[in-house]
């Protein structure tokens, strides 16, 4: 009989305890350790949007599940798991950027954003619940909720998430305003540079916004088979999306802070020891980063 | 050593200068104009008039067409009711006669914006045509760069401006989005200090459309607020009615302890009054 611990404590007992991969030292990470010949294989990823048109050549059928919420003016939650199309064009927006990293990913379309602005926090927060519970390995947001009702909730599902090695990848908001959940430590915040390569990403050392992604001017596909150029960090979350789902790929199993900690280590701007990171387009160039330029496919 | 510059060419700097400057001389008077608009709704606060709410929300178009050089620009409502946006400026050449017509959320640039409350900038607008149809519609033509953000309210959207076609082509950055939003900021607390002043109108109508069926006594509330305006006792109370309109928006706790303390001052000046009878009648 084992004896009493206190709680918490139990899976650090001697016998308890588990072994788990080792990581390299953070000098020695690289792109190509980290994704170098990842396609995001069998890395399921949820985007929690407008939903996603699958018929669409950029997203190329990969849609391997559906799922819409809506609240009616009742209160009543309804659940759709019947495939859907996009309502805006910006869920498939996110899906073709996803792709362009993890070409191999299989997407899951969370549609939370309909006709009706009634209920649209309440269905945000049953499409993500529904992600984590499904145990998706990354879950785009490229949407929050600027109610202060939902702070609660979505610090909840925010910490689920984190529990259960589901990696949530936020948008901050384009507005210098408070929204959830991409000011949760939880979560993977990003937001907009200028930059094209869609590998080219900065670490923040001052979050809440941890990294910053391609999102100006971005050329994206949208609704009925066509393509736009778009400006909004809503563009920039799927390009870490992307990446996260290479990282998986080839490394199962990472823990979200391991994840973070990769992409951190892999940013432009972080040097060993070198005392200061480049603008954009500095320093490091394709070369250093044999792999990710091999992989990127064209805009 | 650096040689001189041929007079047509130095002429032709200058007059280019003088031109810049006059443009942003331009862009300080409608600012300036915009600013003291502000200040003023924001001096009169609930004695605002409908009229001058939608007079303001179109010089802030206005304006924020004029300081980012867009050629038509909108601002939308939402009707939660109706689940509709609703016109309620349409500014541009081919604009006349949009506002007050409704274009149904979960659709085009407007509905995203106002769904997610995020801001978009599109640069080619004319790759979808149907994502553009409700500005389509708006100026009769479909524009080819496009930048909304939403007007949000506290932390809730409750509209959504919009810009269209940058002069020159060029599309709307992510600086033009920062100070768009600047605007939608002073609109939204336009239209807030307006819905109260509404709201508050439409109670004193009410309650006088009661009471007035000779119309006489609008006639006497008529004179006897052009007395009462210049009076110290009247801006006292205006003063006093904007304080509890602020506490009365502030939430739950403010009105509740607004309520309590301003109950227990009517009490205590009831109790003062009723004293100050009893004595002078024993």
């Amino acid at each position: 009989m084992e004896a009493p611990r206190p709680a918490w404590s139990w899976q650090f007992a001697p016998e308890r305890v588990r072994q788990v991969p080792a990581v390299p030292v953070l000098e020695d990470i690289t792109p190509e350790w980290a994704w170098g010949g990842a396609t995001g294989a069998g890395i399921k990823v949820a985007v929690v949007d407008s939903g996603i048109d699958n018929d669409h050549p950029a997203i190329a059928g990969r849609v391997k599940g559906y799922i819409s919420f809506t609240e009616d003016r009742d209160g009543v939650m309804h659940v759709d798991e019947a495939p859907h199309t996009d309502a805006f064009g910006h869920g498939t927006a996110c899906a073709d950027i996803i792709r362009r990293l993890a070409p191999d990913c299989e997407l899951y379309s969370v549609k939370v954003l309909g006709p009706m602005l009634t209920g649209k926090g309440t269905a945000f927060a049953a499409g993500l619940r529904w992600a984590i519970e499904q145990r998706m390995h990354v879950v785009n947001l490229s949407l929050g909720t600027t109610k202060q009702d939902y702070f609660s909730l979505f610090h909840e599902l925010a910490d689920m998430a984190y529990f259960r090695n589901v990696m949530l990848v936020t948008a901050a908001n384009n507005m210098p305003v408070t929204s959830y959940p991409s000011l949760f430590a939880a979560v993977t915040s990003v937001a907009c540079h200028e930059g094209q390569d869609p590998y080219e990403f900065y670490y923040n050392p001052e979050p809440p916004v941890e990294f910053g992604a391609p999102g100006i001017n971005i050329r994206v596909a949208w609704l009925g088979g066509g393509y736009m150029t778009v400006t909004g960090n809503s563009f920039a979350a799927p390009h870490i999306t992307g990446l996260v789902a290479k990282i998986l790929s080839k490394h199962p199993g990472l823990t979200p802070f391991q994840v973070k900690t990769i992409l951190r280590a892999t940013a432009r701007n972080v040097y060993a020891g070198d005392g200061g990171g480049p603008p954009h387009g500095g320093e490091r160039t394709a070369d250093d980063f044999p792999s990710a330029s091999a992989g990127a496919a064209p805009i | 050593m650096a040689s001189e510059q041929p007079a047509e060419q130095r002429i032709a700097e200058l007059e280019e200068e003088v031109a810049r400057l006059r443009t942003q001389l331009e862009d300080a008077r409608v600012v300036s104009e915009l600013r003291a608009r502000l200040a003023q709704v924001g001096a009169t606060g609930t004695l605002s008039v409908p009229t001058e709410h939608a007079a303001l929300l179109e010089l802030i178009v206005q304006a924020a067409m004029h300081v980012l050089r867009a050629q038509a620009g909108s601002l939308y409502l939402v009707d939660e009711d109706q689940q509709a946006l609703v016109w309620e400026v349409a500014l541009g050449e081919r604009a006349a006669g949009l506002v007050g017509q409704r274009i149904p959320l979960g659709q085009g640039v407007a509905g995203w914006v106002a769904a997610t409350g995020q801001a978009i900038a599109v640069a080619d607008v004319q790759q979808d045509p149907r994502w553009a149809q409700d500005v389509g519609r708006a100026v009769g033509y479909l524009p080819r760069t496009m930048l909304a953000v939403p007007l949000l309210l506290g932390d809730r959207v409750i509209g959504v401006l919009q810009l269209l076609d940058k002069d020159g082509g060029r599309p709307f950055d992510a600086a033009d989005m920062a100070t768009l939003g600047l605007f939608a900021n002073q609109a939204a607390v336009a239209i807030d200090q307006s819905r109260v002043m509404r709201s508050l109108s439409r109670l004193v109508r009410a309650a006088l459309s009661d009471l007035d069926e000779d119309g006489s006594l609008s006639a006497r509330a008529a004179a006897l607020a052009a007395h009462t305006e210049e009076s110290p006792e009247y801006r006292d109370t205006a003063r006093l009615a904007e304080l509890l309109s602020e506490i009365a928006r502030s939430g739950d706790a403010g009105r509740r302890l607004a309520l309590e303390v301003n109950a227990a001052i009517a009490g205590y000046l009831r109790e003062q009054r009723r004293r100050g009878r009893s004595g002078t009648g024993g």
